[in-house]
């Protein structure tokens, strides 16, 4: 096992390495396809004289290095991907990083508190239910199937639009303008949360139903064990896998993805950036965030199949 | 086929989702020529009305109702979702057929493409499409087609695996059948099932995420003249009925429980028909289903 993990590892970064390199690539090519040039979008926020504007233009061209061959933009393109380098925005004329570590922040507390949401909920429900309805409760079990599939399915921006409606405008449990503190966030988590955390929920179920059906844990109940430590033991250590793989997947695709529901709740993330941004043609953030974002679910991925693999080692071999 | 249809209707969700979806059905057909003038007269002196017995949810900020929009809105909603899957499907298909056809390490490489494909953001790769297509009600579709065409590939590629080295297939192989022949006639055949149910699973998920770009004002542009009753999709409608949420919420909840209400039937109907082709499908499937869900 000790000859595993080195060359899980290392599997893993090269993985990670390729696809980050082929990330490079495709986002270099799909700015290259959008029609029109970018340096006439660059100098389009501008006011001045023709003069002004033709050099402008020059100064974008050479600022977004379209003046030299493709080969050379290319090369400079991972050059600017490894030191993250990508000059300043368009329209704000600020750096590209700044314009995203002004956003990282807001786009951060959201991916946390849906995974928060994710793990918190589905975890100790799937739990519970899944102890609870071990061949008893046929009600409990068809109330539970039946509840976590409807909400389960409803997207989280119709989620958004009825939780807002729910506690802000029915019952004035949440701000109607944003406060700044931790409140702002909870709505928004459970937005996204709720629908993956019940879907997660009836996973659990059945994890927790196929251990519980086990020679092992039989014996261990018919030894009269205390139940508590079969679940800790034998329950909690399988349910992680599928809380950790959804919990990562949640996690990496808030990270760009929240998009509609930052929106709803007027939030300014990353993807809401990346929106914008594409609608203007602010090109050197939509590379930079669509790089970004790329990079995080990429590492994200990387990192639960490590995870995975501290608790269940069977999978070094894979 | 007795017996498929009343497994189909055997189940609550089962017999729920085809109800819902045969009144979905007529709504898209029967909808723009019945309430298309309801939902498209303005009234100035009556905008963001609350509900009453005229407008039973109400009108929005021209005055229009809001009911007769979200009614006529099932149409464009529902194309617009039945293109992006039937290229998802197609391109899908294609893709994944082509790679068990090849097969070998070019199969493995394209499995890892498929995966890398699957484990983006389906909103945020279709946000990107539109940057190079130009915002519009065709890209949009053409966009979400695109970002979930890896999933009918992961589908073809695995259930084909499955098939590929049964013992039918090994002896048209023998008999010396070509490739090509075996892989449409021995091999599609038995993964179509699999495929079909696929399609009505992700109906319901392309239909939220073409509202999505919708909402975003990547997708159907807010258009007004002769032809706007064809040009309401729920999408544009939430994002105008976010605005006034404040004060008059049903413009946002009608065509948010409308998405909502789809894409439950038609995730429901895509289970249930799972269910009577193949019990043992469902468990795999959901999974996958699950987690794109999660992205929009």
């Amino acid at each position: 096992m000790s000859g595993g993990w080195p060359r899980f590892l290392l599997g893993r970064l090269i993985r990670v390495v390729a696809v980050c390199f082929i990330l490079v690539t495709v986002v270099f090519v799909a700015v290259r396809l959008v029609p029109g040039d970018p340096a006439q979008k660059a100098v389009g926020f501008l006011d001045g004289t023709r003069k002004e504007k033709d050099a402008a233009i020059e100064r974008a061209r050479s600022d977004l290095n379209l003046d030299q061959s493709l080969p050379r933009q290319y090369v400079q393109s991972l050059v600017s991907a490894i030191t993250f380098d990508y000059g300043v925005s368009f329209r704000t004329q600020e750096s590209v990083s700044r314009v995203i570590l002004d956003r990282l922040g807001s786009t951060l507390r959201l991916a946390l508190g849906g995974t928060m949401v994710v793990i918190g909920i589905a975890v100790p429900l799937g739990l519970i239910v899944g102890l609870s309805t071990n061949g008893r409760r046929k009600g409990l079990e068809v109330g539970f199937s039946g509840l976590t599939g409807f909400v389960g399915s409803v997207p989280p921006y119709v989620m958004a639009t009825l939780l807002i409606y729910a506690f802000v405008n029915s019952l004035p449990w949440f701000p109607r303008i944003p406060e700044g503190s931790v409140a702002d966030d909870v709505l928004p988590s459970l937005a996204v949360g709720l629908g993956p955390a019940l879907l997660l929920a009836r996973i659990i179920r059945l994890e927790t139903l196929s251990v519980l059906g086990q020679d092992y844990a039989r014996t261990a109940r018919s030894k009269w064990l205390p139940s508590g430590r079969v679940v800790v033991r034998d329950v909690l250590p399988n349910v992680l896998a599928p809380a950790l793989t959804i919990g990562g997947v949640v996690f990496a695709s808030l990270i760009g993805g929240a998009v509609v529901v930052e929106g709803i709740f007027n939030r300014n993330g990353l993807g809401s950036k990346l929106v914008e941004s594409i609608l203007i043609g602010d090109f050197p953030v939509v590379q930079a965030v669509a790089l970004l974002l790329g990079v995080v679910v990429v590492v994200v991925n990387a990192l639960v199949d490590v995870a995975l693999a501290v608790v269940d080692p069977r999978r070094l071999v894979t | 086929m007795k017996g498929r249809i009343r497994a189909l209707l055997g189940t609550p969700t089962g017999a729920i989702s085809v109800v819902l979806l045969l009144a979905i059905l007529v709504l898209a057909v029967i909808g723009p020529a019945v309430f298309g003038d309801a939902a498209t007269t303005t009234d100035f002196l009556a905008i963001l009305q609350p509900s009453s017995s005229a407008h039973p949810l109400g009108t929005d900020g021209a005055g229009r109702d809001i009911l007769a929009r979200t009614l006529v809105g099932t149409r464009l909603s529902l194309v617009l979702a039945l293109v992006a899957v039937s290229i998802a499907a197609g391109i899908g298909l294609l893709f994944g057929a082509a790679l068990v056809t090849i097969g070998g390490r070019t199969e493995r490489v394209g499995g890892t493409v498929i995966d890398t494909w699957l484990g983006f953001p389906s909103i945020l790769l279709s946000v990107l499409i539109i940057a190079i297509l130009e915002p519009g009600a065709g890209a949009a579709a053409v966009a979400i087609g695109l970002s979930i065409a890896p999933f009918f590939a992961r589908i073809t590629l695995s259930s084909a695996a499955g098939v590929v080295n049964l013992d039918y297939v090994s002896a048209a192989r023998l008999l010396g059948l070509s490739r090509v022949r075996i892989g449409t006639r021995y091999v599609l055949g038995s993964i179509a099932d699999a495929l079909v149910v696929a399609v009505f699973s992700m109906f319901g998920q392309a239909l939220i995420a073409v509202s999505a770009l919708s909402y975003l004002g990547l997708g159907v542009p807010a258009d007004v003249g002769s032809s706007e009753r064809y040009s309401i999709d729920w999408g544009r409608m939430l994002n105008e009925g976010i605005e006034n949420f404040r004060q008059r919420p049903a413009g946002a909840l009608g065509p948010a429980v409308a998405i909502a209400i789809c894409g439950l039937a038609f995730g429901w109907f895509g289970d249930a028909l799972g269910r009577t082709f193949n019990p043992r499908l469902v468990v795999r499937r959901r999974t996958y289903a699950d987690i794109s869900a999660a992205d929009s």
